[in-house]
């Protein structure tokens, strides 16, 4: 059976530098609404929606880019975080991996289930934007808490 | 599923530690598969009963619960 590839460990740091400031500022920035004005630039779209115009495909728009370059940085950075080797990546490790993965699925789509039942009308742009970074989130969180359990409690020879 | 490893470990001299590292993975993961918290792969299982030069039958046995 192929095993699954992952990251070499050194890519975790990475992950966190590129993680950490992206989500503080990311909530920050979507919090305010902030905009910092060099960032002001013509951009490339497949499709593009103004609030009153309709859909343009395939044509430059020019919109502020903040947003996006925390999204992407935020992204790669929660991938190379959770899929890079652990300092003694072995079959135990990988199991926990896959265990915390299932259960933050299961939560993230638990609160998207509880998104859709209790919160209505365009508020909801919350919901799908949370759920779309909670995933990865949750699967961290879990992953590590898990994975420090394990080794505290397995580091005692009996 | 009960193992004999503990044993297995004592007749070859062996740390946990020792057998970790022949086995490429961590001495907690030895620790964890020998007080039984985790079954191993059959490649790893392999490993070890090639560590300790025996068959994999005589490391690892079947419980009635197994079957439950």
């Amino acid at each position: 059976m192929k095993k699954l590839r992952l990251f070499p460990h050194g890519f975790k740091k990475i992950g966190w530098i590129l993680f950490l400031p992206s989500l503080v500022i990311g909530i920050l920035a979507y919090a305010n609404t902030w905009k910092i004005d060099w960032l002001e630039v013509k951009v490339f779209g497949i499709v593009s929606s103004g609030l009153f115009s309709s859909n343009e495909y395939f044509g430059f728009t020019t919109k502020n880019i903040l947003i996006e370059i925390l999204a992407v940085a935020g992204i790669i950075g929660a991938i190379l975080i959770g899929f890079s080797k652990v300092k003694e990546e072995d079959e135990l490790s990988m199991s926990i991996r896959l265990n915390a993965l299932v259960i933050a699925i299961y939560i993230n789509y638990a609160i998207v289930i509880l998104g859709f039942l209790f919160i209505h009308g365009l508020v909801f742009i919350h919901v799908m934007t949370f759920s779309m970074f909670a995933v990865l989130i949750l699967f961290i969180i879990i992953f590590h808490y898990q994975y420090y359990r394990f080794k505290k409690s397995f580091t005692d020879e009996e | 599923m009960k193992n004999r490893i503990r044993v297995l470990r004592a007749e070859h001299n062996l740390s946990q530690a020792d057998l970790a590292k022949k086995t490429q993975v961590s001495r907690q993961s030895i620790n964890a598969i020998e007080s039984g918290k985790y079954v191993p792969s059959t490649l790893l299982s392999l490993k070890m009963a090639s560590v300790f030069n025996v068959e994999v039958s005589s490391i690892f046995s079947l419980e009635e619960e197994d079957w439950k």
